[in-house]
């Protein structure tokens, strides 16, 4: 087609410009000259960035200096969004939105805010590549985030970003180093549960028999939402029902109209570390659930300002095994950002609790660590933090401590437990199997949400068949019988004993002291109560020691148990329910932690706590008279086992006496193996078998 | 037949010499009518044993044709025609032996009452007892080697009893003297085993390939010798030997198996799967073979094949142990917690620890 020269050029350069003018996007000001027809909304956009740029400047002043504060970002962006729905082609306000998400539990949305600017316009401020270096990052793209990241270091020169620099540095190394981390495959399953909401779902804190989580999750809630429509942080409890958490109950004797927030929950479910704001600072706080309903809340290892609690902020909180320590979260140390310190406690009865103590250089870090778990074996902390090597924000690390209370080296979990997102939180179950973590990675459901973390634990490798016709005559094949044996990998050393404490004959449930005792020292390792409600009762029992359990209630015996875990001992699990017997003629107990040596009579050192016991109980009850019966096994022969059993409960007697139990009061008989309570044919049912019991014969 | 015979030559010879003298021809004399009378009643005899030799002839039909019930009454026929019918008494106690023990031994008995250099019924008592009580098998075969000290089978089949015992060094003995007696394939494959059980491999392929070079044809030994190249980590050796054993039996499943599984060992998944088909196809209800199958493909990430492979394996044999344990593997990688776990219960059950160990920490 032949075109008139001048008006086809005309023409032509129009539509260039159209054509270009689509293809290129434009950055649009906010200018009166862009927005004729609506000044009146044009304002509004202008005052909501501003608005907005303030408390963005506060997010990031607090960012340089290792703090953090997404609630301040999550405003400015309630804010910057006003502005965007008006106006979304302006590279400046997408580049401000974009940015504050990175700072935000929502980082995956930050993402095309920053792509946009790209489009809009090649004219960045020099932090624009450090913004963007962390958006690429979160992808997992580690080497075009160097990338940015070193053009940041090169073209930002101005003194305005040197602090960043520092960050900068930390993220290059995380980028540089995530192909190690990620090199190492994990055999693990982590699974988004089901009670999780768009809403933040975090701080989970699981029992040690995995059948009680506690957490806490801003999702609606009885309170009025603030003017950004953000709900308070409140405490949820969900149990485990056909291998779920599902249904969710607000813990509502707990939740104010305050931020209430979950730290830690004991191993037994019985107590629960919560950390609430007075007076300007956060303290830590412990509840107790008796029967059904947790108890007003107290202040943790001592008075405010004192033992463990300074002028700063104690958070996230975990108890450890014999409840001596609690180890926390502060930002009132010397460094002055968030880190794991411990207390332990000089008298608890007045609440006394000793000075905080940093975990240790090898845990701690300059940036912030962001929670703290005690594993029930005892010697594992799990704990999150931004430093170390991380893929990126807060990552989970592990740490083992040795003989002399030092926490040693952390590890990094690795993939897919941590990305580059943020993931915090850990709380297992006692095996280890199970683990619960809260992350706000992408494809959650919103915000932070929990994972539940399955470790398929050792290989279990698949065990093959072969077969041969050995002998010729005989046609049926003999198969080999080996069955293949995992390679172990480590595995917790502990057992963990729960049942109910229940009337022996109305099966109530029964509020019972527990005192768990290392029989070889005669220390007492932890006590505590059963739930009265219920009975429940969990202990978690670290291997290498002798344990002497006594479960004890007014107007009953005392009921005891040994557990005997040698060192290497591996995972065990025991579910047994006690039953107290009433103070009453005719009721008998077996005393498990007496021990003698294997044909002798004298009693060992390792007996004396649980005679003390006795004693106790004959000095209470004043009226009461008991037979001490010796029995044995089928082990030997019949008239020796009567002698030695006599002998026995005679030795058993005369400590009695010694230790001031009029002599009038006791009997001794030896039974020898005529009495069993369990089959002679198993080792197990031959140790039950070997006992030493009291009768009550008058009251 | 052979106790008719000297009858026959007298028959015979009486014939010739009253052939011999002059008689008068028209008279009938008493040793005349005797001799008349026996040939009638010879030939009447004649009959009667025609008659069981032709109901036994009938009954070894059907009894070639395994159709063991139907034999019986034929067998039956014969010895009442015949009571001394000891070939009927051994055939009959065949087939007794496939119903009813009591009466498969009174006929091995009978048998050996019949002839006490026999020793076939002994054999057979003695394999009836085996079933029922080792310890009479063994009096069995002591009451054979009393009667004749270098019955080398008896020998052997003590070591065979005494290898089921798990008296590996006794049942080597044995084996050894029997062969001292009568060398042959048979015993010294036996031996091989003692020797493997003992952990003598060495020894044990020696007697294999001593085995194979008096008896080239009998696969599960080559098959034997490969097992033990394959303990020993001589994978190419083991294939080759499970290879010859194919080649002497191409339906020899057991040899198609255990190539398979040393093949898995190898990590050559697809070698092994074929190995495995080919054994599926000798004998389609061949357990081991399914479990191993649903090994491969667990191995190979296919963990619905390899489950639906071990449901196979557990319904031609419902308490295979191995197979529960490896299903609720399988299971476990397609987050089937609650089918792992009532696997490994039943794993457990049947008597694997290693399950419970499993039960405890991933489903308690």
């Amino acid at each position: 087609m032949i075109v008139n020269s001048s008006w086809g050029k005309n023409l032509f350069l129009v539509g260039f410009w159209l054509i270009a003018s689509v293809t290129v996007a434009q950055d649009i000001a906010f200018k009166n000259s862009n927005f004729k027809e609506d000044k009146q909304g044009l304002r509004l956009a202008k005052g909501n960035i501003t608005i907005a740029d303030e408390m963005r400047e506060e997010g990031i002043e607090n960012i340089l200096v290792m703090q953090e504060d997404n609630i301040l970002f999550m405003q400015a962006i309630f804010h910057y969004q006003k502005a965007q729905d008006f106006n979304p082609n302006n590279a400046e306000l997408n580049y401000k939105i974009g940015s504050s998400y990175l700072f935000t539990n929502q980082k995956e949305k930050a993402a095309d805010y920053l792509l946009r600017v790209r489009e809009l316009t090649s004219d960045f401020p020099s932090d624009f590549l450090f913004f963007y270096g962390m958006s690429l990052q979160l992808q997992g793209d580690y080497s075009q985030a160097v990338e940015q990241f070193e053009q940041f270091k090169l073209s930002a020169k101005s003194k305005v970003y040197e602090r960043y620099q520092v960050l900068a540095k930390k993220y290059t190394k995380d980028c540089l180093g995530a192909s190690e981390i990620l090199a190492n495959s994990h055999r693990i399953w982590v699974d988004n549960i089901a009670l999780n909401t768009e809403f933040d779902d975090w701080s989970p804190c699981l029992s040690a028999d995995g059948e009680l989580l506690i957490f806490t999750s801003n999702q609606p809630n009885e309170n009025q939402a603030n003017e950004f429509g953000i709900y308070d942080q409140d405490i949820y409890s969900s149990a485990l029902s056909a291998r779920k958490f599902e249904s969710v109950l607000p813990v509502s004797e707990l939740n104010t109209e305050d931020n209430d927030v979950v730290g830690g929950l004991s191993y037994d479910g019985q107590r629960l570390l919560i950390f609430k704001q007075e007076d300007g600072n956060t303290d830590v706080f412990e509840s107790k659930l008796n029967g059904l309903k947790w108890e007003t809340p107290t202040r943790k290892m001592g008075e405010k300002l004192r033992g463990g609690n300074t002028d700063g902020n104690e958070t996230f909180a975990s108890f450890d095994p014999p409840d001596v320590k609690v180890y926390y979260i502060t930002d009132g140390g010397y460094s002055g950002n968030k880190n794991i310190y411990f207390s332990g406690v000089m008298n608890r009865e007045r609440n006394l609790w000793g000075k905080g103590q940093s975990a240790g250089h090898e845990v701690n870090t300059k940036f912030q660590e962001g929670s703290v778990y005690i594993h029930p074996d005892g010697k594992t902390m799990y704990f999150s933090s931004q430093g170390h090597n991380s893929l990126g924000g807060y990552d989970i690390f592990v740490s083992h401590v040795d003989d002399l209370g030092h926490w040693g080296e952390p590890i990094n979990l690795g993939y897919p437990i941590n990305t580059p997102y943020d993931d915090l939180f850990y709380s297992a179950t006692a095996s280890g199997r199970y683990a619960f973590i809260a992350s706000n990675r992408a494809g959650g459901m919103g915000g932070l949400d929990i994972y539940k973390l399955t470790y398929w634990g050792a290989d279990k490798p698949m065990s093959a068949d072969v077969q041969d016709q050995l002998i010729a005559s005989i046609a049926k094949p003999v198969s080999d019988n080996t069955i293949a044996k995992p390679i172990l990998v480590e595995e917790k050393s502990l057992t963990v004993f729960k049942g109910k404490v229940l009337d022996a004959i109305t099966k109530k449930p029964i509020k019972a002291a527990i005192e768990i005792i290392l029989n070889e020292s005669g220390k007492v390792y932890t006590s505590f109560f059963s739930n009265s409600a219920t009975g429940k009762f969990l202990l978690s029992l670290p291997a290498g020691n002798n344990y002497g359990i006594s479960v004890s209630a007014d107007g009953y015996l005392f009921h005891s148990e040994n557990f005997d875990l040698p060192k290497g001992d591996g995972f065990n699990s025991v579910t047994k329910d006690v039953e107290l017997k009433n103070i009453k003629v005719g009721s008998n107990i077996a005393l498990r932690n007496v021990f003698f040596n294997t044909g002798k009579w004298e009693v060992k050192d390792d007996s004396y706590v649980e005679l003390a016991r006795l004693v106790l109980l004959l000095n209470d009850v004043p009226s009461l008279k008991i037979e001490i019966s010796g029995h044995t096994d089928n082990i030997g022969a019949e008239s020796f086992n009567e002698l030695l059993s006599q002998r026995r409960a005679d030795a058993v007697v005369n400590y009695l006496v010694e230790k001031g139990v009029n002599k009038n009061r006791l009997s001794a008989k030896g039974y020898g193996q005529s009495n069993p309570v369990d089959s002679n044919g198993t080792a197990e049912g031959r140790a039950s078998n070997r006992r030493t019991e009291f009768e009550i014969i008058e009251n | 037949m052979y106790k008719l015979f000297p009858l026959l030559c007298f028959v015979f010879l009486f014939n010739k010499s009253a052939d011999s003298q002059t008689s008068d021809s028209t008279k009938v004399n008493s040793l005349e009518q005797q001799f008349g009378d026996s040939i009638a009643q010879i030939n009447e005899q004649n009959e009667y044993l025609k008659a069981s030799r032709d109901a036994y002839n009938e009954g070894l039909i059907l009894l070639e044709n395994e159709n063991y019930s139907e034999a019986i009454p034929y067998f039956t026929k014969a010895i009442d025609i015949d009571s001394i019918f000891l070939q009927a008494y051994l055939s009959r106690a065949k087939c007794y032996e496939k119903s009813d023990y009591d009466l498969a031994i009174a006929d091995y008995l009978k048998t050996f009452d019949l002839d006490s250099t026999n020793f076939l019924s002994l054999y057979g008592i003695a394999s009836l007892y085996l079933k029922t009580d080792k310890s009479l098998a063994v009096e069995m075969y002591i009451t054979i080697l009393s009667f004749k000290g270098d019955e080398y089978l008896a020998m052997s089949q003590l070591g065979v009893i005494a290898f089921i015992d798990e008296k590996y060094e006794d049942a080597e003995q044995l084996f050894t003297q029997s062969l001292v007696i009568n060398t042959n394939a048979y015993t010294l494959n036996d031996r091989g085993s003692c020797y493997r059980k003992l952990d003598k491999f060495d020894l044990a392929i020696n007697d294999y390939l001593a085995a194979i070079a008096l008896n080239t044809n009998l696969a599960f030994i080559y098959s034997n010798l490969a097992s033990i190249y394959a303990k020993q980590g001589e994978v190419d050796k083991a294939l080759s030997y499970y290879d010859l054993a194919i080649t002497k039996d191409a339906n020899y499943a057991l040899a198609y198996n255990n190539k398979a599984s040393l093949l898995l060992d190898e990590n050559e998944f697809e070698k092994a799967k074929i190995e495995i088909d080919r054994s599926l196809v000798a004998n389609t209800e061949y357990a081991p073979a399914f479990n191993n199958k649903g090994v491969i493909n667990h191995q190979m990430k296919k963990y619905n094949e390899a489950i639906a492979a071990f449901d196979k394996a557990i319904q031609f044999d419902v308490n295979y142990a191995k197979a529960y344990l490896n299903r609720g593997i399988s299971k476990q990688m397609i987050r089937d917690e609650d089918g792992a776990c009532l696997d490994w219960k039943k794993a457990k059950e049947l008597g694997i620890m290693m399950a419970k160990k499993y039960l405890v920490n991933d489903c308690e």
